[in-house]
């Protein structure tokens, strides 16, 4: 790069960072003059500024103080050690290095620890390491790994031990989560090692998967009795938990007994924690407790219950939960009290497993018997957990489903919108398919860390199936685990772990939408394989722009929208063919100016190109149209419903379940006076997403319209007023009026101002002339019009506003005003000919022949709309 | 006062020659150090298990009195063994990331199973040799930045001393240290996502 250029970054680089994030987008836009590659090269810079946080803010040293005192490991390959020649090197970890080698004398194969000199160099400690393993060597069991020799030459100080030819339970369990019945033994032959090891006074301390060895054969093998807590450091502060460089904690604490994490002395208690994490860890194929660091990590462990079980895992024999459950009890007092006991739990699930102790002369054969034995037990599980599948019954029928929160994997809370997004992004792959319902976001994020069942979370979505599964970020790549579960049964019908660079991310969402209508046996039109086969790459720093961004933009404060704006302009500068992006970034830009800045242009202007921009990258983005829509009908484009109505249309058609479109479809049926065609399309809505609370406000807007007060109420009262204030508020109180029960109106709209004083629109305060109106009082009629006229200018929901003062001027018998304010909100987006027609309100304008030719105007565009929409 | 010995007298010579522009004297430098900061690393990883925290500038005060011959405890000579231990720490730090790095990619004649612990130094290793990398690509576009690094994330020095050192504002130190840090952290982002 030239140093000129290099000179120009570095100098926008520093003063965009010294500005507020949410503005150093536009500073960079209106700073680099069109330089895209400029904006682009300052802003990825300025991304990477935003995430780095503490990297590199440590030193080196500090983060990483081994990698100063390194001796080269596996440098003893080739020579000898006492009467061992040294094979190969199978492991480093805290206890040292890990040896293959041949015991010249016996003739055969050892596992040869060489101890740190660390640890060497403490002599208490290691004599205590000394007496434990001389009283481990005595252990004599087929899941204990056998201690043969503990000595030393020169030096160097080894432990000798029986070598596992086989896989760490670590390594299996990278594989992703082991079947229950396989999990189960596993569980019940280290339970079988520890009543054996506790029996003889030795507690572990640190079981964990990378101490247990798995055998080809099927043989489980506890590792390290006795040693392993001495390589552990004196006490096990959080701030000694290590980290990687980026300052990533890595879990030496996953586990850790709470009384362990406390610092408090440890009994064999503590081995019985450990091994229910490792079960649950097995089954779910997650840990039980997670954190972001070390402290958090504690934390979980100490205080929080983990996720149940059988939400984590299906097929599972229930008796799993509450064994865990109970392995699990913070206080050690509730928990099995000896290993025991435990073993017993596990064998009520899987009885005869348990392998005997044995004697050593009769050992070959014993255990020839026990593996013929566990091999035929082995068949009898699959039988026995698995018959379901064994015998697969036709698969059910799925017309709706519901995908729920994914789980967000990385232990760091702040990733949580980077898994919501997930979420959000298979739904929206999902809901393109027509001929399936699938529930929307708003709806499902209501399920996170609920600990309702499937089946009930089903019932009350009222879907056939639930898709469920995790995610986990891993800097440029993300790894997804999705099932497919059919409710009524809690059948597990498909899954699937994925593993994919961020830029694929829309390809993978096609790929989990195809997979899932696949498995459900849906046909999809031609369209729609077409637009599930589409792939395209997406930049991820844009990717996590956008999911930030979007959101943001679900939540609508005046705050939240400058912010998801901010994020959305991110993520077009960094990946400028970024469609879905272009489409929501309008979107924030059509809320500021309808609902919190009316006189601000740009937002109009900046919408209108970010929707071309977005449907000339992709002129079937079902979002874009929705925009598109939503922007035609506004103010400056004197509500265009019918153009409006075909944007909807078209959104709706190439994704069937974007809630917010077939919303917005209602929406302008309701203004036209299309009653039954408004509650139509809310129908939808509310199957799609039943905690859409503003749909169901609509629903009983058009009953309103229709003038069904006493219904409109009943249905008002069932909306939480936070939904929008002011649409709710003034509907209930226009309702109320209508009924006669003025005293209430007149209460409700002062107590919404109280809560509401900038009411927006002047909808309560032009309802309150309507009041005054009514009452005779002109003056203050009049006093309430000009004041919801100033402050209800521009509102995209005015024509309300205008037509209340319509109605406040026809009640005062002033035909004039109310002529010019009725016209006004037919004109400005609420032409409803039955309302008009119909309402009390303005009878005394019925012989005025003004009216009588607007309202003939009226009807005929309405019979119009009724023919054409 | 015990009079330098010669090791002493060698290290301060070294020292001045390579703060002259003499650069070969680095080379001679490293085997005179190396022991000493090796040994002090163990010697304060011990201390770490007994709860004591880990700290550079310790470690390296402590190396400087041992190997230099500086009666005077000058400011600057103390600042200019600094300056090249936190080159030497990089140096021997990436070396031995390096080893680790290519012990796992089939060291041995067998896969080797690495624990926790030994992931962690793992997972390090390739992190630390990404960032010597991108240190190397960022002292071709802009040496300071890349020095600045060097001083503060292997010498330990704080800002203020970097700036000191440098003869320059915290406040340049400051911009420039920001800039390098989100320069690397977006190189090594995409380090990453290359080798996955």
């Amino acid at each position: 790069m030239k140093a000129e250029r290099w000179q120009q970054i570095n100098e926008l680089f520093q003063s965009a960072s010294e500005r507020a994030p949410e503005k150093r987008a536009a500073f960079l836009q209106e700073a680099c003059h069109g330089d895209e590659s400029l904006s682009r090269e300052v802003a990825s810079l300025i991304a990477a500024y935003e995430q780095a946080e503490d990297f590199i803010e440590s030193p080196a040293f500090e983060v990483a103080p081994e990698l100063l005192t390194n001796e080269r490991a596996g440098a003893l390959v080739g020579e000898s050690i006492a009467h061992y020649r040294i094979e190969s090197l199978i492991g480093v970890g805290g206890m040292g290095e890990v040896y293959l080698a041949h015991d010249e004398r016996l003739g055969r194969n050892v596992a040869l620890k060489l101890l740190p000199q660390s640890l060497v160099a403490d002599q208490v400690r290691l004599e205590g390491l000394k007496r434990e393993a001389r009283i481990a060597s005595a252990l004599n069991h087929p899941n204990i790994v056998t201690v043969y020799e503990i000595g030393e030459v020169d030096t160097a100080h080894y432990i000798a031990t029986e070598f596992i030819d086989g896989t760490t339970l670590r390594e299996r369990m990278a594989q992703g989560p082991i079947p229950p019945n396989e999990a189960l033994e596993i569980a019940v032959q280290i339970a079988s090692a520890l009543s054996v090891a506790h029996a003889a006074g030795i507690v572990h301390r640190d079981i964990k998967p990378e101490n247990i060895m798995l055998r080809p054969d099927g043989y489980v093998k506890v590792l390290d009795f006795g040693i392993a807590k001495f390589t552990e450091p004196e006490t096990s502060l959080p701030a000694a938990q290590p980290t990687t460089l980026h300052g990533m904690i890595v879990g030496t604490t996953r586990y850790m007994s709470p009384e362990q994490a406390r610092g408090l002395p440890v009994d064999a208690r503590t081995d019985i924690w450990s091994l229910g994490v490792m079960l649950y860890e097995m089954v779910a194929g997650q840990p039980p407790f997670q954190g972001a660091t070390a402290t958090d990590l504690l934390i979980a462990i100490a205080g929080r219950e983990p996720l149940p079980l059988t939400k984590c895992a299906t097929e599972m024999p229930i008796q799993l939960e509450r064994i865990v459950k109970k392995a699990l009890a913070k206080d050690r007092e509730q928990r099995h009290q000896a290993a025991r006991d435990l073993l017993t739990d596990l064998k009520s699930v899987t009885p005869q497993l348990e392998r005997p102790v044995m004697t050593s002369g009769r050992r070959r054969i014993l255990v020839l018997a026990a593996v013929l034995g566990a091999l035929i037990l082995a068949g009898l599980f699959s039988a026995r957990f698995l018959r379901r599948s064994s015998r697969p019954p036709p698969r059910p029928e799925i017309k709706s489903l519901a995908v729920l929160p994914m789980a967000n994997l990385s232990g760091d809370p702040g990733q949580e919108y980077f898994a919501d997004g997930m979420t959000e992004t298979l739904i929206a792959g999902l809901a393109r398919v027509s001929s399936l319902r699938v529930i929307s976001r708003t709806s499902v994020m209501s399920y996170k860390g609920t600990h309702k069942s499937l089946p009930e979370i089903a019932r009350e979505l009222n879907v056939d199936a639930v898709v469920e599964g995790s995610v986990q970020r891993l800097g440029e790549r993300v790894q997804v685990t999705v099932q497919l579960i059919y409710a009524p049964t809690d059948r597990h019908l498909w899954s699937e772990t994925y593993d994919r660079d961020l830029r694929d991310i829309l390809t993978l969402r096609n790929e989990v939408a195809r997979a899932v209508t696949r498995e459900i046996q849906i046909k999809l039109t031609p369209q729609e394989q077409t637009r599930l086969a589409g792939t395209r790459v997406i930049d991820p720093a844009a990717y996590d722009y956008f999911l930030r961004g979007r959101f943001h933009l679900s939540r609508q404060t005046k705050a939240d929208n400058e912010k998801a704006i901010g994020m959305l302009d991110l993520a077009v500068a960094t990946d400028p063919n970024f469609a879905a992006a272009h489409a929501d970034l309008a979107q924030a830009c059509i809320w500021r100016f309808f609902l919190f800045t009316p006189d601000e242009k740009q937002w109009e202007e900046k919408a209108f190109v970010a929707i071309e921009k977005a449907l000339s990258l992709d002129p079937e983005l079902a979002e874009a149209h929705h925009a598109r829509g939503r922007l035609l009908w506004t103010p400056s484009h004197h509500f265009a419903h019918e153009m409006a109505i075909q944007e909807y249309r078209r959104a709706v058609a190439l994704n069937p379940n974007l809630d917010e479109a077939l919303h917005q479809l209602a929406l302008v049926y309701g203004h036209v006076g299309l009653f039954e065609e408004a509650r139509r399309q809310l129908e939808k809505v509310i199957a799609i997403n039943p905690g859409n609370t503003l749909a169901r406000y609509r629903t009983g807007e058009t009953f309103l319209f229709q003038r069904d007060y006493e219904k409109a109420l009943t249905v008002f009262r069932s909306v939480p007023m936070e939904v929008n204030p002011s649409l709710v508020g003034h509907q209930t109180a226009w309702a109320l009026f209508n009924l006669g029960r003025k005293e209430e109106a007149a209460a409700t709209l002062e107590q919404l101002l109280r809560n509401y004083p900038e009411d927006s629109g002047g909808l309560f305060t032009s309802l309150q002339a309507v009041l005054a109106a009514s009452a005779g009082e002109e003056r203050t009629a009049e006093e309430k019009i000009a004041a919801a006229i100033e402050r209800g200018k521009g509102f995209g929901h005015f024509h309300h506003t205008a037509y209340f003062i319509g109605c406040a001027y026809a009640l005062m018998s002033k035909p004039e005003p109310a002529m010019k304010w009725l016209e006004i909100a037919a004109e400005e987006g609420f032409p409803c000919y039955p309302l008009f027609e119909g309402d009390t309100n303005l009878d005394k304008l019925r012989q005025d022949a003004r009216f009588v030719a607007f309202l003939g105007k009226l009807k005929q565009q309405w019979e119009h709309y009724r023919e054409s929409l | 006062m015990t009079p330098p010995s010669p090791s002493q007298q060698e290290v301060t010579r070294l020292l001045g020659d390579w703060s002259g522009g003499n650069e070969g004297a680095l080379e001679k430098l490293i085997p005179l150090v190396q022991p000493e900061l090796h040994r002090l690393a163990h010697y304060y990883m011990s201390r770490e298990r007994a709860g004591h925290t880990l700290q550079t500038t310790a470690l390296l005060d402590e190396a400087y009195l041992r190997l230099v011959d500086d009666p005077g405890r000058s400011w600057e000579n103390r600042t200019h063994f600094v300056a090249t231990a936190a080159q030497l720490m990089r140096r021997i730090m990436v070396d031995h990331a390096r080893q680790r790095h290519s012990l796992k990619r089939g060291g041995g004649a067998r896969k080797v199973t690495l624990d926790e612990t030994a992931l962690v130094t793992e997972t390090r290793s390739e992190e630390l040799l990404a960032l010597d990398e991108a240190l190397e690509e960022l002292a071709v576009q802009d040496p300071r930045k890349s020095q600045i690094v060097e001083l503060r994330y292997f010498g330990g020095l704080t800002a203020e001393e970097t700036a000191e050192f440098l003869k320059t504002s915290l406040r340049t130190v400051e911009r420039e240290w920001n800039m390098a840090k989100a320069w690397l952290y977006r190189a090594l982002r995409g380090e990453e996502a290359d080798e996955s």
